[in-house]
């Protein structure tokens, strides 16, 4: 059913554009966070009073979504770490 | 000839079509399988709204058809997803597949448009019987395994369904799941409804009941998990909605359920079981929906499962075309599959895009929905509850998923790229995905409920962006400064561990007792018969009470004291 690679040694070929290009992804991203930022103030400024109804004060805070992001993927990530030493077994654990 | 086969459960021809594949040969039932997909949604799609084949039965009416809003949106979804499958698992010869496959779909759907419990019952039973031949179909000693506990976990929730159906006819005197546009029609007030909420929460996969899912979904075949993610818990979200939208409890387990698979993805190696804790967390924000009621929350419920069967379905079949040509889904042994699998890449990113909600895909218009009407009803909490879970779906789905199997380090591996049609199942999937997150109107308008919200504002686009692209920038600084954690050949425990470990543990260790204890009596037991026989022995031994030789004086004594006892005996 499954077809074995033809090849299981390292990459002998060039690197891909991806491979080439990891700063320029990430120097991407951080501009784009910052468009984002950059983006909440010019609207915030601008049509504030016709910002869609907050349900929360929370909302009304700058970059309260920006932060949440951040925090909350830093969070579940170590938690996750927490976790693993709790409920980590050998792979044939239920086999043994 | 139509107005007939209206009385005939939507579903039904793709259930009794399906018993046909292997009649057509390893070549063509997977056509047929498709054909019968095709053909079935035809007639679904011609079918009005109204309820169909009414029978007197049991000294009650059944209603074996109900096609409302809500049935008809799953109706759809479901054949869409049947159709999907199909084109996804054409390349497979075995007809048991097929058969399993399309029956299992059929049933689903059979299921989303029965008007009482026990045609409910019966569609029910059918899924879990059905589907579990597609994890079987993997032919290892784990997959059966496997299968069985999914087999003995979904039947007992069929059980508890049927035990449910009994009492509340006891109870009402009636077995019908609701009329035409009627929503939350049992409740938990009585034991019925708990027992009718158990079963549905059993498939729902509520947390503690939860681990069948990812026990059983990442051993089933490449194509069967495709089929399997699709039906049997978003069957559990239609009939939760149909039965118990608005019973509050519900937000509380669904936002336990966005929350804790996501802890359990981040360190998991196998990416086919990421996707099954990733369902469950997907499967929390539907249950919240449905817990908070409101037309917003229900409509919201109903777009966000829609759109997630395409992206989930996209997803696992990313993974299952990986898993055909790797011969693996293990984080540890993948990485750099962008060269030589660079459309399955597309594909994935655009489904890991979609769920993780990006503008333009399609999780973007109905998760909000849901997220807005906790909003509107001032849930704070259960409102930052969601928000976190979206950041946990942005690690474990919209970056874990693609980044392992196709960046990451480079594995080394060079494959094929996935068979064609694979491809195009996940081109249309992708396509789907796109389309939903653009013209999502089309979608509102099938909602069970006038929809008035619109996902596009600024202020919606600015805050969603912010937050994926921050989760984007904290999974950057994790990975460079070495704080993510490293992918492991482990297995992580969860609670098929009671079932599979301590279960069987407490079982052996009473044995043992059970054996030590009998073995005990026994041994005091034939102590004492040796013993006994011991004293026989002796006793009739030349010498003993009995055995020895009396005299005839003193037999001649003994007969006279018994005669007069005997006369002693008449006087008295």
């Amino acid at each position: 059913m499954t077809n074995t690679p033809s090849d299981h040694a390292p990459a002998p070929d060039n690197p891909s554009w991806f491979e080439r290009n990891v700063s320029l992804i990430i120097v991407g991203l951080v501009v784009a966070c910052v468009l984002s930022l950059l983006a909440e103030v010019i609207w915030h400024s601008t049509f504030f009073d016709e910002k869609h109804p907050a349900h929360f004060k929370l909302e009304n805070t700058y970059f309260y979504s920006a932060g949440f992001g951040f925090c909350a993927f830093v969070a579940v990530v170590f938690l996750g770490k927490l976790l693993r030493p709790i409920i980590k077994r050998p792979e044939d654990y239920y086999d043994q | 000839m139509i107005s007939s086969l209206q009385n005939l459960p939507p579903g039904i021809l793709m259930v009794v079509g399906s018993l046909f594949l292997p009649l057509l040969g390893k070549r063509f039932a997977a056509w047929g399988a498709l054909a019968l997909s095709i053909t079935s949604l035809l007639f679904f799609a011609t079918t009005s709204f109204g309820i169909y084949g009414s029978l007197e039965l049991f000294g009650t009416t059944l209603d074996l058809v109900r096609i409302d809003k809500l049935s008809y949106v799953f109706g759809l979804i479901f054949h869409l997803a049947a159709i999907l499958s199909s084109i996804y698992a054409l390349h497979v010869k075995d007809g048991l597949q097929h058969l399993s496959g399309i029956m299992y779909a059929g049933a689903a759907i059979g299921a989303s448009c029965a008007g009482d419990l026990v045609t409910l019952f019966v569609f029910w039973e059918l899924t879990a019987i059905a589907s579990v031949f597609l994890i079987w179909a993997t032919n290892t000693e784990r997959s059966y395994r496997a299968g069985i506990r999914y087999l003995i976990i979904q039947v007992t929730s069929g059980v508890l369904l049927l035990s449910g159906a009994i009492m509340r006819y006891a109870e009402t005197g009636s077995l019908s799941f609701g009329g035409m546009g009627e929503y939350g029609v049992i409740g938990i007030e009585s034991t019925s409804g708990v027992l009718i909420l158990l079963a549905f929460g059993i498939k729902c996969a509520f947390p503690l009941l939860h681990n069948w899912l990812q026990d059983s979904y990442p051993k089933a075949t490449p194509t069967g998990t495709v089929f399997l993610s699709a039906f049997t818990t978003k069957l559990a979200v239609y009939s939760l909605a149909r039965g118990f939208a608005g019973t509050e409890e519900l937000i509380t387990i669904g936002c336990v359920m966005t929350l804790f698979p996501i802890f359990f993805a981040v360190i998991e190696n196998d990416l086919r079981k990421v996707l099954a804790y990733s369902l469950n967390n997907q499967l929390g924000f539907m249950v919240v929906g449905i817990g908070i009621g409101t037309e917003l929350a229900l409509n919201g419920t109903v777009a966000h499962a829609f759109c997630h069967i395409i992206y989930k379905a996209l997803l696992f079949m990313s993974m299952g075309a990986v898993l055909h040509r790797v011969g693996t889904t293990k984080a540890t042994e993948l990485g750099g599959l962008h060269k030589s699998m660079p459309l399955t890449t597309i594909f994935c990113c655009i489904g890991a895009g979609s769920i993780a909600g990006f503008p333009l895909l399609s999780g973007f218009i109905s998760k909000s929905m849901i997220i807005t009407a906790a909003a509107e009803e001032h849930m704070l909490a259960v409102w930052i509850v969601l928000l976190i879970a979206s950041a946990g779906v942005m690690e474990h789905s919209g970056i874990k998923i693609p980044f392992f199997a196709f960046f990451s380090h480079d594995s080394g591996k060079r494959v094929k790229e996935a068979p064609w049609n694979m491809l195009v199942a996940m081109a249309l999937a992708a396509a789907m995905c796109i389309g939903l997150g653009v013209g999502y109107e089309w979608l509102y308008a099938l909602l069970p409920f006038e929809s008035h919200y619109v996902p596009y504002t600024m202020a919606h686009v600015i805050t969603v962006m912010q937050l994926l692209l921050f989760a984007a920038l904290a999974f950057v600084v994790l990975m460079k400064s070495g704080l993510y954690p490293p992918e492991e050949r482990a297995l992580n425990l969860d609670t098929d561990w009671v079932y599979r470990k301590l279960l069987p543990n407490l079982l052996g260790r009473l044995a043992s007792l059970v054996k030590f204890v009998d073995q005990a009596i026994r041994k005091a037991f034939l102590h004492l018969l040796a013993r006994f026989e011991n004293r026989l022995q002796s006793a009739f031994s030349d010498s003993g009470m009995i055995g020895r030789t009396w005299t005839t004086s003193a037999m001649a004594v003994w007969a006279s004291l018994l005669l007069g006892l005997c006369l002693l005996l008449y006087y008295l």
